[in-house]
């Protein structure tokens, strides 16, 4: 896996661990990732996702390991908790009170300004509702207003798990967006999801998880990295053969189906590609290339099932 | 533990706190009024006796004393549930990344919910004394005997013995919030066991039974004849100590998953 340094990293687990009983719920977690990132905190459901975050948070102490979070050990939330800003498991608010009052009792308990609850609800689209009483929100507008409460101490990091839950796709663009200039601001954000194209979109680096274990963390593009292909089709069938041994020659492996042929090599080669089949005579009517996606990656290496294949 | 306190303090415009007063005044008033009002009306030696204890220094405090079980009872419950709630609603998880120093968010918390308790006895305990003397003079009742130093020495000491037992029993409500982390699991607990297990107890071994915390709270309130005032003190004190002890390490050091 690849690794930053840690004087580098927001987060940084070793051998982590976390026991419930006999349930094992993080197992030997090893983790980096650098400040400044989007991370994208991948894994199937019960894979350890939402104990590591509490871990993290100081809400749940791990069995096993160490951590460091903006370079203090977890052992003294304190140290970092001021410049860290979290959304665990949805939005959690007292129901009767305002979205306004609400922000102002987490406010006042970590001595923040209280002017920064009327500038956050204008930032997350809430502020026109922000006296109405929280039960009377919808799961968006909850949502919203969990974002908020994150970002109320103006973090250096972000925990957000799912949150872009519940919103439409004009609320998951906007905080999309918001995700991505609060990293060009220098904040790191480590955002756990479900939706792998939401991930996709917006994650520099990468962690996925199962069974409580890391399967990979690194930066998010070379999570695909090995599992691109070049698809080339030839103007005739008859000329597959010349464009195979091109191929073979080359090192890279290959399969047909339907009067084209796949190859399993870097994107990088398929100009080369072009050159040798017309210096061999073969004209190609298509050449494309075909980059798996993070769902593709992720069942793969899971070992799940995955609607789309990555060879043929 | 000043930013836990002015953090609760935003949150006692809550519904469900303003019902606890309210219940507290309403139950007291109507208490004051109803129980002068059956002592004059009614027959009988329990009328007789009542209408007896009116007219001494002492009656006021005794009429009021009447509905002191349901005042605690409230206090449990609304204390209980709003710590209990923490933990059903999740919002837990929020405070302590704000305040990760758990044992100051605990007693910010708490000496909220105190205060809002003792302040609601004692609103309810002024609402349910102007209520008896204006119930008094509607029915020709003298006042005078409360009034006299006496009446006011006791009425004081009523005040103040209830406000200790409060705080007992508050310290209870939150300990067990904490244990069953659960707000309607920490009423049905704090209710059952101070209104049956205790009850229960008492009748099979009263003499060790007396020294439960339900008891000896009850006891330093209501001038109990079973133990000295200044035993039920003592042990009220103990038992706090004992409650916040339990309570503090509990919250320390147990996971938060909610």
């Amino acid at each position: 896996m690849t690794s930053a340094t840690d004087r580098d990293a927001a987060i940084v687990t070793r051998k982590l661990g976390k026991r419930f009983g006999r349930r094992t719920a993080v197992d030997g977690l090893d983790i980096n990732v650098p400040r400044g990132t989007v991370c994208g905190f991948v894994g199937p459901n019960a894979s350890g996702k939402t104990t590591t975050i509490r871990i993290l948070l100081g809400l749940v102490r791990p069995t096993a390991g160490t951590a460091r979070v903006l370079g203090s050990s977890i052992d003294h939330p304190r140290a970092y908790l001021p410049r860290v800003g979290a959304l665990i498991e949805g939005p959690a608010f007292y129901p009767s009170l305002s979205g306004r009052k609400n922000l102002e009792a987490l406010a006042r308990l970590g001595s923040h300004d209280l002017q920064r609850a009327a500038q956050l609800l204008d930032l997350v689209g809430l502020s026109e509702r922000g006296d109405d009483r929280e039960s009377t929100y919808s799961m968006g507008m909850k949502q919203r207003l969990g974002i908020a409460g994150a970002l109320l101490p103006d973090p250096d990091l972000l925990l957000l798990d799912e949150p872009t839950n519940g919103l439409d796709p004009q609320g998951i663009q906007e905080i999309r967006e918001l995700m991505c200039a609060l990293r060009d601001q220098g904040k790191t954000l480590f955002v756990s999801s479900h939706i792998l194209a939401e991930v996709e979109q917006v994650a520099d680096w990468l962690v996925i998880l199962k069974d409580g274990r890391a399967l990979f963390c690194g930066p998010a593009q070379d999570v695909s990295m090995g599992r691109s292909e070049l698809v080339a089709v030839p103007e005739e069938r008859a000329q597959l053969a010349v464009l195979a041994r091109i191929v073979q020659d080359h090192g890279f492996t290959f399969g047909q189906e339907n009067g084209s042929l796949r190859v399993q090599c870097p994107v990088s080669f398929a100009p080369r590609l072009n050159r040798l089949a017309a210096q061999a005579g073969v004209t190609l009517v298509e050449l494309r290339t075909s980059q798996a996606s993070l769902e593709e990656t992720f069942f793969e290496l899971i070992g799940g099932k995955s609607d789309a294949s990555l060879t043929a | 533990m000043l930013r836990s306190l002015r953090s609760e303090l935003v949150k006692f415009g809550r519904p469900s706190l303003l019902l606890g007063t309210t219940a507290m005044v309403g139950f007291m008033g109507f208490g004051a009024y109803f129980g002068i009002d059956r002592a004059v009306a009614g027959g009988g030696p329990m009328g007789g006796r009542m209408l007896a204890e009116l007219r001494t220094s002492q009656g006021l405090v005794a009429l009021l004393g009447h509905v002191d079980l349901v005042v605690t009872a409230i206090v449990l419950i609304t204390v209980s549930a709003n710590f209990g709630a923490e933990w059903s609603q999740g919002t837990l998880r929020n405070l302590l990344v704000r305040e990760p120093r758990r044992l100051r968010l605990l007693a910010g918390k708490t000496v909220a919910l105190l205060l809002y308790a003792l302040g609601s006895a004692a609103l309810a305990i002024a609402v349910g004394t102007a209520v008896a003397f204006v119930a008094a003079n509607d029915h020709g009742l003298s006042t005078t005997p409360w009034t006299s130093s006496d009446g006011l020495s006791d009425l004081l000491k009523f005040a103040g013995n209830g406000a200790l037992s409060i705080v007992g029993y508050s310290l209870l409500g939150m300990f067990v919030a904490v244990l069953t982390r659960s707000a309607p699991a920490a009423v049905g607990v704090s209710l059952a066991y101070a209104l049956v297990v205790e009850g229960l107890l008492v009748s099979l071994v009263p003499d060790q039974a007396q020294w439960l915390p339900g008891q000896v709270f009850t006891a330093l309130a209501s001038s109990s004849t079973t133990i000295s005032y200044w035993q039920a003190l003592a042990a009220t004190v103990a038992w706090g100590a004992v409650l916040l002890a339990a309570g503090g390490a509990l919250f320390r050091f147990r996971d938060v998953t909610a």
